[in-house]
């Protein structure tokens, strides 16, 4: 399996508090995967430690050791949408932030401005490009936000808590179009959140608390484990909730997600 | 009813944010706001508030009337009957410590030391905050400890009407449960009238009273939760997602057939699929 992050005994201290403890993980180029937890379980300082805000040596990005030599290569690789998108934009308009980025790059104005075409039609936000990003609600910025982490094309790509302010149908589009991608690149996708509706769409699952990782599996196993799950500060999505009370009582007899399918297995 | 929202519209920069909304707020209650990132929800909350003035039309607060007309001076009276907490917590602190954040909102109202003092000591216990919390810098709290503090300092000048602006945004399961536990305080022991934006209309339907749905600046429907929950045809036409709990019904009403009815409750749910399967 071909590496694309590597974490090897990550210990992490913010004054006194272990916000890291021992932590180990790999993920696989092209993997879909969720790391969840409760509030203070050290997810957002792992995003930060991945991006190189602070240096650790436990951490390699595409076999490139985080560190102030490496920088600026692995920063190339990652696109990342923070929780709060205004810690984020350059800001002015739209159209000027998405291009940003590439201006850095040096890339071509014509590429520039196919790249803002594509990946503004691709998100739903065209109406948006000549808006000022001050002027856009809480949602309406996070789908920006997303469209700049990814019009650089990056390997991994990063969401910490990307949708939390986004409709749920908006978040439904969004998903879909990063299962989508997640199907038909090999990019690498890190879903941090606490929603675990949107867990559903990944391949694996993280859970993380107090800085420990307390379990890791494929999606299917993890969402399983209702008490294990609970235990750690964490609800289980609708569908899955329903589904293993249907299947306690005895009205399915396996996990499912999908609520069409649901309804076609208990009234066949 | 004394909150009322007469033909209120809001221009910013040429474009027409909100649209000649009408809308009643029923007193000690809890009513949602929802609709598309972008419908114009928080410009609500904050034209309501006093932070943004009305364009046209007018908004009655209890005695106080806001409206373009409003004078400067008399903005203070309608805004003391109102409690506002902002999408991002981080936004709304000005102190180095939780103390002097609420201690500030109760300086600006005029409260003097010793009202103070009590006004903290009344926080503490609604809250739970201990006295090594207060000295904390609100900026290194936790997520769910910021909103709390958010939420504490709007209302600590005790408004009859709480706006509270995705209040449960970014918490994990238990600091959800944390919010809408003093959330439902607020309304049942302390009688206030809140308003809460949020997106998350799953978690919504567990605890709101009455919802409205704005769409593109203009109210689309109010009115009580389950009568607005269970309008699919409103929701369908605005392409507005449904809660879960509802979508499940409408699904087995179209792929079955069977009406099973709707539910804000799973375990509700559970006995009406047993029943119908």
């Amino acid at each position: 399996m071909d590496s694309i992050i590597e974490i090897n005994n990550l210990t992490f201290l913010q004054g006194n508090k272990k916000v890291i403890d021992n932590l180990n993980l790999e993920v696989d180029r092209g993997d879909f995967v969720s790391i969840i937890g409760p509030n203070g379980s050290g997810k957002s300082t792992l995003v930060k430690l991945l991006l190189g805000l602070y240096e650790s040596d436990c951490i390699k990005i595409d076999n490139l050791i985080v560190s102030k030599e490496n920088i600026y290569e692995i920063r190339k690789k990652i696109g990342v949408v923070f929780d709060n998108p205004n810690n984020q934009f350059i800001w002015g308009k739209v159209e000027d932030d998405l291009a940003f980025s590439l201006e850095n790059l040096n890339y071509p104005r014509e590429e520039i401005r196919r790249r803002i075409n594509e990946v503004s039609t691709n998100l739903g936000i065209t109406n948006l490009l000549n808006k000022n990003i001050k002027d856009l609600s809480g949602g309406e910025k996070q789908k920006v936000a997303l469209a700049t982490s990814l019009i650089t094309n990056p390997d991994i790509l990063i969401l910490d808590e990307a949708f939390c302010m986004v409709d749920k149908n908006a978040k439904k589009e969004l998903l879909n179009y990063l299962l989508e991608l997640h199907n038909t690149s090999d990019i690498t996708i890190i879903n941090i959140t606490h929603d675990l509706e949107e867990v559903l769409n990944s391949d694996k699952i993280v859970v993380l608390n107090n800085g420990v990782i307390e379990d890791e599996g494929y999606t299917k196993d993890i969402l399983r484990e209702e008490k294990k799950l609970k235990s750690n500060g964490l609800d289980l999505p609708f569908s899955v909730d329903l589904s293993l009370n249907l299947k306690y009582y005895g009205l399915l007899d396996e996990l499912i997600y999908d609520l069409d399918e649901m309804v076609v297995r208990l009234w066949k | 009813m004394e909150i009322v929202i007469k033909n209120l519209s809001f221009t910013a920069n040429n474009n027409k944010i909100l649209k000649n909304i009408n809308l009643e707020i029923e007193e000690n209650k809890i009513t949602g706001i929802i609709g598309h990132s972008g419908a114009g929800k928080t410009t609500l909350a904050e034209v309501i508030c006093g932070v943004k003035i009305p364009t046209e039309g007018e908004v009655h607060i209890f005695e106080s009337i806001l409206s373009k007309k409003t004078v400067i001076k008399k903005m203070n009276e309608f805004r003391k009957n109102i409690g506002y907490s902002y999408q991002y917590s981080d936004e709304q602190f000005f102190s180095k410590t939780v103390r002097e954040e609420i201690e500030l909102v109760l300086k600006n109202y005029k409260y003097a030391k010793e009202q103070i003092d009590y006004k903290i000591k009344e926080l503490m216990e609604m809250f739970n905050f201990t006295k090594e919390f207060l000295d904390k810098n609100p900026l290194k709290l936790s997520n769910g400890e910021k909103r709390l503090v958010v939420i504490a300092s709007s209302i600590a000048h005790n408004p009859k009407l709480v706006i509270l602006d995705e209040p449960t945004v970014g918490l994990d399961a238990e600091n959800k449960k944390n919010i809408i536990n003093i959330i439902k305080k607020l309304k049942d022991e302390y009688l206030k009238t809140i308003i809460v934006i949020s997106h998350d209309i799953d978690l919504l339907i567990k605890f709101a009273d009455n919802i409205a749905v704005l769409n593109n600046g203009e109210l689309v429907l109010s009115g009580k939760k389950m009568d607005v929950f269970t309008n699919t045809e409103i929701f369908n036409k605005y392409n507005i997602e449904l809660p879960t709990i509802i979508k499940f019904s409408e699904i087995v009403k179209t792929k079955s057939n069977k009406k099973i009815g709707y539910y804000d409750d799973i375990k509700d749910l559970m006995k009406a699929v047993y029943r119908n399967v």
